[in-house]
């Protein structure tokens, strides 16, 4: 482990000397804060993450190690890991490397000796933030500059940098490629009779939901975010989902044009980023949180049976609940710490959707019923 | 037909059901935290003020909202009755809330009922307001001396179907009963509370406030009241209700007071087992129900001792295996007729206790099974007199017996054993009873004797002569070998040797050489800074070394030496002072003086006496801003336990070093990075929480959750650790524990692959004995729970009797130590043999006169896969069926179709 001093530096002047543990390196992007206290390798690999700088607010990581299961994509997805203290010797059976291996061959930064609770305040007062992290520039005024000159979150389209570039099938808990050749249509699903035939949009999408799905008896098949809906017409699934995914759902306006022709096809189940796209595709709108909500620890209400879940979340975005027009969505779920949306349903149409992750991973399975709604759901259409 | 004693249990227990009852609760009223609780015993009446240091030093226990005391074995003179009423009669103290109750309660409860022998109120200060801190008037308190009238006795009697019990136990009975009636008429069901009883027993008293314990004593004029046995208590509630003295402790039960560190989690369960019992609680408090509960079965169910004990803190897993067959099968029979009735922790009962019946006067310390609240016994044998202490924490117990020895030389400030109780087990039950008797000397002395819940005596060495302090100071006849001492003392060539040359002269030695010597040894140091150092050094291995003392006591020789070093210590110029050399000394009066060091200071010298424990003012923080300023050695003494000792320094604090002795206090070395601590003594509970990084050496044992939580460092423990050291530590701790452990050592350690740069335990499970020579304990770890969900690290253990079994561990195993197992601890071992004296080759290694291979001694407890966690795949962990099954299914389906317009 080589430790190297390194600087973070916000775009509002701040900056904050800690140590990289992961050797040298520098890279940029917004700063969120976490407040799980474990789940690290699936909070480092949640391709909502893309593009931003991750602190946890629990003060000690590393400690058990990283493995190749508890991961919720392909790759590494944050930019860099910000934590108060990291721990090199990890104890766990499943552990096959450190964080610091796990980190350094992928080339992300891990920085350590970061008071991540006063970074956690600031945030928390002043708003999610774009930051720049070096070893190789420690000069504070640059680096500040530097945080000024890289482009905010809003208005980027991230989901397009993280969607598939092909469609898979998801079996047997992991991805198996569709051969190029094969055409998307209805004779692409290989258990229809006694499985829920899903096509799952990507813009993002987290290992987990699809676990969850399969296990709650669907076929998956993964498609690209930019998949049209002839496509999934041609495809004739029982029904469709809407993954989460980084950034902003604004921008991505293809996926918006998609949805809304798709609207009344089948069921559409969203998740995260999937409830915002399917939000501005009904007509609402969206907005940046101040610090957004991120941990395994966000208190939900669920309207319909009055029962509070303590959910997984991740997101900076949000659908402005008094946007959405006409009598036809209803509220389903808020958030308790802000009461912000966290989940609606349309009231003719078999449509419903979340902003938290029911899949967990990390975080409580308070939630996990909503697949099985799923699945019951495409039932009934 | 004469009634057999099932019958009479039934007939009181009847009678009970007859008392007036108000709503019942099994709600209490108010949780407790972390309460101060301390209490001694001595075979001579001692002063009440002596129960006060160790009161005051435990005030960040408690919050000023109720504080108590309790006193056992009382002076008849004082009194102001003769002996035989004393013996004879009730002591009934009423607390009057509402001064002008009294000719109330008096109509009702005592004149219809009571020959009244002697009554009067409790004579007070003036004005409670003279006592600092002191903010609402503590009761009005009348006692009086009493029989019950025998019309009225006889009535009870027959109208309750006793007549085939002990008259006098019957008498009991009743008074036991009356002051039920009086708190429920003038207490319980009052809005407007007016009256309660304190106590009620025989040659027993309490008395109680909204306040510290120590304002009780000052109060009610018992400083210099005396009494063979003590007990006080400074409560801490962390909620509930308005406070009020009735629920101060300690409660009575017939003849005893208890005193309760801690917070019942099943305050209901025992409520209602005492319901079933007709017993009421008119308090509200887990220490109410607690006594109520030892009361029914001491003296309804007439259990002995140890069957009581057994029946509020039964005996577990592992060591419940190790009981003999007998006891299993006794056990057995009250574990299942109580154990949904016993106190569920965390716990710790303090009782002092007057059994008129067997003519003895007891302390009692009793820990739950689980060990959930610190505790420490001691026991010292002085000049004639003995005396037992029960704290909650050491220092309080130093405290007393340092106040003690002050007034009396019979006494010594240093208790000659010091130990933990371990609850719930096979080898002590977790309980301790110092029992003051009569001599036998038919002079009316009396003489204590300490046994555990099985009667089994602590014994401490007798033979050994006891320091008696006086101020004057004789010559030693030995004048050349003490000048020839002190040569070997400045010329040898390391400490060892110069130890072994002191261990051979000093058989030879009577009190006045040692003192000669020591004094000596003050002397040089005042001479420069160099002798000065090797004069501290040296007197420090004589203090932290375990030798035979010959026909002295070691606790007499050790308080010799600490005088001295104290001596030394004081000598140091103060930062205002004038002066060269590199010693410079602050205290609490000289605190503002701290500033950098200058030339050549080196080491600031602290006497942490008079600091508060805890908060801005406190030493530790004056030792932070030292270490600020650049110091970076320090000598720190006078110790009361004076908390976080080490803390703050900040990260990367490497190159400081801080000696540290008398009572040092909780939390020492938590949280450290890089400093280097050596405690010249017993450490006290919370040593190197999260400690990060640096070196610990305790020249003696470590109290409760040593290193919890702790990250790494490099830690040498001389003696024992109390229970649950090491839990949730990860990372790289490595620490060397010589003594053993009560329970739960290393319980869900993360401390990665040992081999691999991770962390271990080393568990020697050896102990010095009285003559200074290191013996293998009977089971170098006896509790269970060793290990328990670890995930990583180890645990050495020495244990070439294969004494440790797989029953106690708890997802861990044992396995054989490989050489990279034994090329890593070894290198820990020799220092450890430096620091200690223990040898390597001919202590560790060496078993029954022979030396043997390592991997015969040691055996390595390490982690497995976890079944509960490796029996399924990840995806079915994240699935399984566990929390599915638990899960209602909420039909989130069904709403969205119903619902539909």
């Amino acid at each position: 482990m080589t430790v190297m001093d390194a600087l973070l530096a916000l775009e509002d002047g701040r900056t904050y000397p800690c140590r990289s543990f992961t050797g040298p390196g520098e890279t940029s992007g917004e700063v969120v804060f976490n407040t799980s206290m474990s789940g690290y390798q699936e909070v480092l690999t949640d391709p909502s993450y893309r593009g931003q700088l991750v602190t946890m607010t629990y003060p000690l990581m590393g400690n058990y190690g990283v493995n190749a299961e508890d991961i919720e994509s392909d790759r590494i997805q944050v930019s860099a890991f910000l934590v108060r203290e990291y721990q090199p010797f990890y104890s766990n059976f499943r552990a096959a490397a450190s964080l610091a291996e796990y980190l350094t061959a992928q080339n992300i930064m891990g920085v350590e000796g970061l008071d991540t609770r006063a970074l956690t305040r600031h945030i928390r007062t002043a708003g999610a933030m774009r930051a720049v992290i070096s070893t190789q520039d420690l000069n504070p005024e640059s680096l500040v500059a530097r945080a000024n000159r890289i482009p905010t979150m809003a208005g980027q389209d991230l989901a397009t940098g993280v969607t598939t570039r092909t469609p898979y099938y998801w079996e047997s808990g992991k991805p198996v490629a569709i051969p190029a050749d094969t055409p998307l249509n209805s004779n692409i699903w290989r258990h229809r009779k006694t499985k829920h035939a899903v096509a799952a949009y990507d813009f993002g999408i987290k290992y987990n939901i699809l676990r969850s799905l399969e296990s709650a008896g669907c076929e998956i098949v993964v498609v690209p975010a930019a998949t049209g809906p002839d496509v999934i017409r041609a495809m004739a699934p029982g029904g469709i989902f809407l993954s989460n995914g980084p950034g902003d759902p604004e921008p991505i306006r293809y996926a918006i044009e998609t949805i809304r022709k798709l609207l009344g096809y089948r069921p559409l189940f969203g998740i995260c980023l999937g409830i915002q796209l399917l939000g501005l595709a009904l007509g609402g709108a969206t907005y940046k949180l101040k610090f957004g909500h991120r941990g395994t620890n966000q208190p939900v209400k669920n309207l319909l049976t009055g029962r509070v879940e303590i959910t997984s979340q991740n997101h900076g975005f949000a659908v402005d609940t008094k946007s959405l027009p006409g009598n036809d969505i209803e509220i389903t779920h808020i958030n308790l710490n802000d009461n912000t949306l966290e989940g609606f349903r349309h009231r003719r149409l078999p449509i419903f959707a979340v902003q938290y992750h029911p899949e967990a991973s990390p975080g409580p399975h308070d939630a996990k019923y909503l697949f099985d709604d799923f699945t019951q759901l495409m039932d009934k259409y | 037909m004469r009634l057999n004693r099932e019958a009479i249990i039934n007939n009181i227990l009847a009678a009970r059901a007859k008392l007036p009852r108000g709503n019942y609760y099994t709600q209490k009223a108010a949780e407790e935290g972390g309460c101060g609780v301390t209490g001694f015993i001595s075979s001579v009446p001692v002063r009440g003020r002596h129960i006060f240091e160790p009161s005051v030093q435990m005030h960040n226990r408690g919050n000023g909202k109720g504080g108590g005391i309790a006193a056992v074995g009382l002076s008849a003179q004082s009194l102001g009755v003769g002996q035989d009423v004393l013996d004879s009669h009730y002591l009934l103290q009423v607390a009057l809330l509402d001064p002008n109750a009294r000719p109330d309660v008096e109509r009702a409860n005592i004149e219809p009922f009571f020959e009244i022998h002697k009554a009067g109120p409790i004579p007070t200060l003036d004005d409670y307001r003279d006592i600092d801190g002191l903010t609402v008037k503590p009761p009005d308190v009348w006692r009086y001396f009493v029989r019950v009238k025998n019309d009225a006795l006889d009535r009870f009697v027959t109208e309750n179907g006793l007549s085939d019990m002990d008259p006098r136990r019957a008498e009991d009975e009743f008074v036991s009963q009356n002051t039920y009636k009086l708190n429920q008429t003038f207490y319980a069901s009052l809005g407007e509370q007016r009256a309660f009883v304190l106590s009620h027993g025989r040659n027993l008293m309490i008395l109680k406030i909204v306040g510290y314990a120590e304002q009780v004593a000052q109060y009610y004029l018992l400083e210099d009241f005396k009494a063979h046995g003590w007990i006080a208590h400074q409560r801490y509630p962390t909620k509930g209700r308005v406070w009020h003295p009735g629920g101060a402790h300690p409660f009575i039960g017939m003849d005893e007071a208890l005193v309760h560190n801690g917070d019942f989690a099943n305050y209901h369960a025992v409520a209602e087992y005492l319901k079933q019992n007709n017993i009421f609680p008119q308090f509200l408090t887990d220490t109410e129900v607690s006594v109520l509960l030892l009361d029914l079965l001491n003296r309804t169910f007439e259990y002995p001792i140890e069957y009581i004990i057994e029946a509020m803190a039964p005996t577990s897993e592992h060591d419940f295996d190790l009981l003999p067959a007998d006891r299993q099968q006794v056990y057995r029979h009250i574990q299942s007729h109580h154990v949904h009735g016993s106190p569920d922790g965390p716990w710790f009962f303090i009782i002092a206790r007057n059994n008129p019946y067997r003519n003895f006067f007891q302390l009692i310390g009793i820990t739950d099974t689980a060990m959930l609240r610190p505790q420490v016994f001691a026991l010292q044998e002085g000049d004639g007199v003995q005396i037992g202490l029960i704290c909650s924490e050491k220092q309080a117990i130093d405290a007393t017996l340092e106040n003690l020895a002050a007034e009396d030389p019979r006494f010594s400030p240093i208790a000659d054993k010091y130990w933990n109780a371990r609850g719930g087990s096979a080898t002590d039950g977790g309980a301790f009873l110092f029992t003051v008797s009569d001599a036998g000397k038919g002079d009316g002395s009396r003489k204590l004797v300490c046994t555990n819940k099985f009667g089994q005596e602590v014994k401490i060495p007798r033979q050994q002569e006891f320091y008696k302090h006086t101020p004057r100071l004789s010559v030693s006849e030995k004048t050349g070998e003490i000048a020839s001492t002190v040569q070997a003392a400045l010329a040898a060539a390391d400490l060892p040797a110069f130890l072994k040359d002191f261990m051979n002269r000093l058989p030879g030695w009577n009190f006045t050489d040692l003192t000669c010597f020591c004094r000596k040894m003050e002397k040089l140091a005042e001479a420069d800074a160099e002798n000065k150092t090797r004069a501290i050094a040296v007197l420090t291995t004589l203090n932290d070394r375990r030798y035979s003392t010959g026909k002295l006591k070691r606790s007499s020789v050790l308080r010799i030496i600490r005088e001295s070093l104290a001596a030394i210590f004081r000598q140091s110029p103060s930062l205002n002072d004038t002066g060269t050399g590199s010693y410079r000394h602050i205290d609490w009066n000289t605190r503002n003086s701290l500033r950098a060091p200058r030339e050549d200071e080196k080491i600031l010298v602290l006497n942490a006496g008079q600091f508060p424990p805890e908060g801005e003012d406190c030493d530790a923080r004056l030792i932070a801003a030292a270490y600020q300023l650049g110091w970076r050695q320090f000598i720190l003494y006078g110790y009361k336990g004076q908390r976080f000792c080490g803390c703050g320094l900040g990260e990367k604090a490497d190159g400081v070093r801080m000696d540290i002795y008398d009572s040092s206090g909780d939390y020492l070395a938590s949280g450290i990075d890089g400093p280097e601590l050596v405690v010249h003594g017993n450490g006290q509970d919370q040593l190197g929480q999260i400690m990060k990084r640096g070196k610990l050496v305790v020249y003696g044992d470590v109290g409760q959750t040593f290193m919890y939580g702790a990250k790494g460092g490099t830690v040498f423990v001389m003696g024992n650790a109390a229970g649950r050291p090491l839990i949730n530590a990860v990372g790289r701790p490595r620490v060397v524990i010589n003594g053993t452990c009560l329970d739960y050592l290393a319980e869900s350690f993360m401390a990665g692959d040992p081999v691999k740069g991770g962390g271990f335990v080393i568990l020697n499970g050896m102990a010095f004995d009285d003559d200074g020579v290191l013996r293998a304990l009977d089971n170098p770890y006896p509790g269970s729970n060793l290990f328990s969900l670890a995930s990583g690290g180890a645990i050495y253990i020495r244990d070439p009797d294969r004494k440790v079994v797989e029953n106690q561990l708890n997802g861990g195993e044992i396995v054989a130590l490989s050489p990279a197992d034994w090329n890593l601890i070894l290198p820990y071992l020799e220092e450890n043999e430096k620091l200690f004296g223990i040898s390597v080759l001919n202590d560790l290694l060496t078993v029954d006169g022979k030396i043997r291979q390592y991997s015969d001694v040691y055996r390595k407890v390490q982690a497995v896969k976890l079944d509960v966690l490796a029996m399924e795949s990840t995806a079915s962990e994240e699935y399984g069926s566990d929390w599915q099954e638990e899960l209602e299914h909420l039909n989130f389906t069904e709403i969205l179709t119903t619902n539909k317009t």
